[in-house]
């Protein structure tokens, strides 16, 4: 049985990962259609982040309900992502992987700016109400087994899981998701089989960028409003993205939930050995590392993982050959 | 001396410092990116590793008190700058040898995820690299009396790391090793069909840029005289370094230098005009809060630019015929 700090630590996990999935997902749709690393999908975050502020707190007169503020930034940055893709990526179509990764990272340090020069370079925060149904907004609930969750954090599981399901339903029911797969697994065949792969892409960062701005949100509200903060969880988002095998919004889903749980566990585990939890982000960019040089299809994609491993022990011995050689 | 240069020379000595450490990154990325492919977005990490060795092996040792402890060795500067090169190739030489043969892409991120765990733990490492306080009194490489003098000779000697790496990097990329590292580039898959170990090129090539970053990492803890991990080596800086290799020219050694004057030479001109700009109606005060933004986003708006429009840079590659043996 699992002791009380410990299930706190995994619960605080699933609440993290809840943020994650949210940016993993249109990350890993973007990466698996356009098939190119959106460095900026990070930024998105922050975009969704801020302009939810500019409508729920920034000003006295302007109180948008935050739900209001946050479903209004979902289209802004979904247009955002839109209009990125047909200013800028359609353009390098057929130049490789490369060229829209620079374009990409050029586009990051655009975005980043641009927040600092329209909202500042300090930090915010969403101006809440102080209880919530007769609960402090910003303190822990008792909950079962030792478990405090606080009001945001309940929000943010439900929020994440609400999109989750209706991503879920579009992917599995409605013709324009069963394209959307088609089209990841494979471009030129959907092509050829009359799938418009225009409008999939074009809905594609529809979604990734509306995902991504209330993701922006959720962690806005669990954490601070920073110019940085697109930056500073992109690699976790990679993580996710590269565990969960990319351009799976469910691989998106797992892999924010295995990224979100490693990194608060991990901190626990840190903290019981001794060491200090800020080395936890080296723990999750660890495992990032590690599952690009063994798995970059991720758990789900390619063959089953007991053969992988079977090939790891291979690859070890090659490895070392190769270093044998290096010396002669 | 006139009136005019004297308030300028110090200012002008003081950029073309920081040029020349961030032209020697870029020579050593240009070795990695433009001629081998290797995309590495962690540059910041090979050169805070230089500049940190550097430091501690010519300071002496501070105590762990109400500030956190650093080691120090009290070497010359020569022993800091090739202790520097040694443990930046050694680490580039650990990175590479499970990931230079990732996918471009996978290589980015890997590399990426891989410098943010060296800044963490130097960061947290606080008995040895000072924590979040650093180290300070990095001695400069050659002292005079007078300031101006000091750093005139820190000057110099940045030219000629900078005038020995580029003829060593000149004399290489253009022999028969240069041929393989572009050929790799160009089609990995020939290179390995004409019986060249490409694993070994790749390591040789990320190793040695990984060890130019070094120096000038160890050019930059003596120029600064101090290190710390909050203001230096932050990721936005290895975008800066990518700028000045794309919009030099990928692939060309004159290109990158001059790709890192350019970008230099906007900071100088930004920087001496953010006064001016200030006086300016109603945008003026505007301009002035955000100078160091606005500088930043036209950089990241280059990028993009030449991406699209321009790939190969201002020189773009030289051709490069080969001598008769």
């Amino acid at each position: 049985m699992l002791h009380a700090p410990m299930m706190q630590f995994i619960v605080n996990g699933i609440v993290v990962g809840g943020i994650f999935v949210m940016g993993a997902i249109g990350l890993s749709l973007i990466y698996g259609i356009r098939n190119f690393a959106n460095f900026a999908h990070g930024e998105l975050m922050a975009l969704g982040a801020y302009v939810t502020y500019t409508l729920h707190s920034q000003f006295e007169g302007l109180h948008v309900n935050i739900v209001l503020a946050a479903t209004m930034a979902f289209f802004v940055v979904s247009f955002v992502g839109i209009l990125l893709e047909y200013t800028v990526f359609r353009r390098l179509e057929g130049r490789g992987v490369v060229a829209p990764l620079i374009a990409s990272f050029g586009l990051f340090f655009v975005i980043q700016n641009l927040v600092r020069i329209f909202w500042g370079p300090m930090v915010h925060q969403y101006i809440l109400p102080p209880t919530f149904l007769g609960h402090p907004t910003r303190q822990g609930i008792q909950l079962a087994f030792g478990i405090s969750l606080t009001i945001i954090q309940i929000f943010t599981l439900i929020i994440a899981l609400i999109l989750v399901t209706i991503l879920h339903i579009i992917l599995k029911y409605s013709k324009l998701g069963k394209a959307m797969r088609a089209t990841s697994d494979n471009f030129e065949l959907a092509k050829t089989t009359g799938i418009d792969t225009r409008l999939v892409i074009t809905a594609t960062w529809f979604i990734g960028g509306g995902f991504a701005a209330v993701g922006g949100v959720l962690l806005g509200l669990n954490t601070q409003i920073r110019p940085e903060m697109g930056f500073l969880i992109l690699l976790f988002l990679f993580a996710a993205v590269i565990v969960g095998g990319i351009g799976s919004a469910y691989g998106a889903l797992l892999g924010g939930m295995a990224i979100g749980i490693t990194s608060e566990v991990s901190k626990y585990l840190l903290f019981l050995n001794g060491v200090d939890s800020a080395f936890s982000p080296a723990v999750v960019f660890a495992v990032l590392v590690a599952m690009l040089i063994v798995r970059p299809e991720g758990i789900l994609g390619g063959e089953p993982i007991t053969k992988d491993i079977r090939r790891l022990g291979m690859r070890i011995r090659k490895l070392a050959r190769k270093i044998a050689a290096l010396g002669r | 001396m006139l009136p005019v240069l004297e308030s300028l020379l110090p200012e002008f000595l003081f950029i073309m410092s920081f040029a020349g450490v961030f032209m020697i990154l870029a020579l050593g990325l240009n070795l990695q990116w433009g001629y081998t492919g290797l995309f590495n977005i962690g540059v910041a990490a090979f050169w805070a590793v230089g500049a940190y060795t550097s430091a501690i092996l010519t300071v002496s040792s501070r105590e762990a008190g109400i500030i956190a402890g650093h080691l120090g060795f009290n070497q010359p500067f020569i022993v800091g700058f090739l202790g520097a090169i040694l443990v930046s190739a050694f680490l580039g030489f650990l990175i590479s040898l499970p990931s230079v043969r990732l996918r471009a892409d996978y290589l980015a991120i890997a590399t990426l995820g891989m410098a943010e765990i060296i800044r963490i733990f130097l960061v947290q490492l606080r008995d040895t690299t000072g924590g979040t306080e650093g180290i300070r009194n990095i001695p400069k490489p050659i002292r005079f009396e007078e300031v101006l003098l000091t750093n005139a000779a820190f000057i110099g000697v940045v030219i000629l790391v900078i005038v020995v790496i580029y003829f060593l990097l000149e004399y290489g990329t253009r022999s028969p090793w240069g041929r393989v590292l572009k050929a790799i580039r160009e089609d990995e898959e020939a290179a390995l069909s004409l019986g060249k170990n490409t694993f070994r090129y790749k390591v040789v090539a990320f190793t040695l840029g990984a060890g130019i970053m070094g120096a000038a990492g160890s050019l930059y803890a003596h120029f600064l005289t101090f290190v710390e991990p909050l203001t230096s080596f932050r990721p936005f800086e290895t975008f800066v370094i990518w700028a000045m290799v794309i919009a030099g020219g990928s692939g060309n050694n004159k290109g990158v230098l001059l790709g890192a004057l350019i970008i230099w030479g906007y900071e100088f001109v930004t920087l001496r005009m953010e006064t001016a700009l200030g006086k300016l109606p109603v945008i003026g005060p505007w301009i002035a809060d955000n100078i160091q933004f606005l500088r930043l986003m036209t950089v990241g708006l280059l990028v993009v630019f030449l991406v699209l429009f321009r790939p190969q840079g201002i020189l773009g590659e030289e051709r490069v015929i080969s001598k008769r043996r």
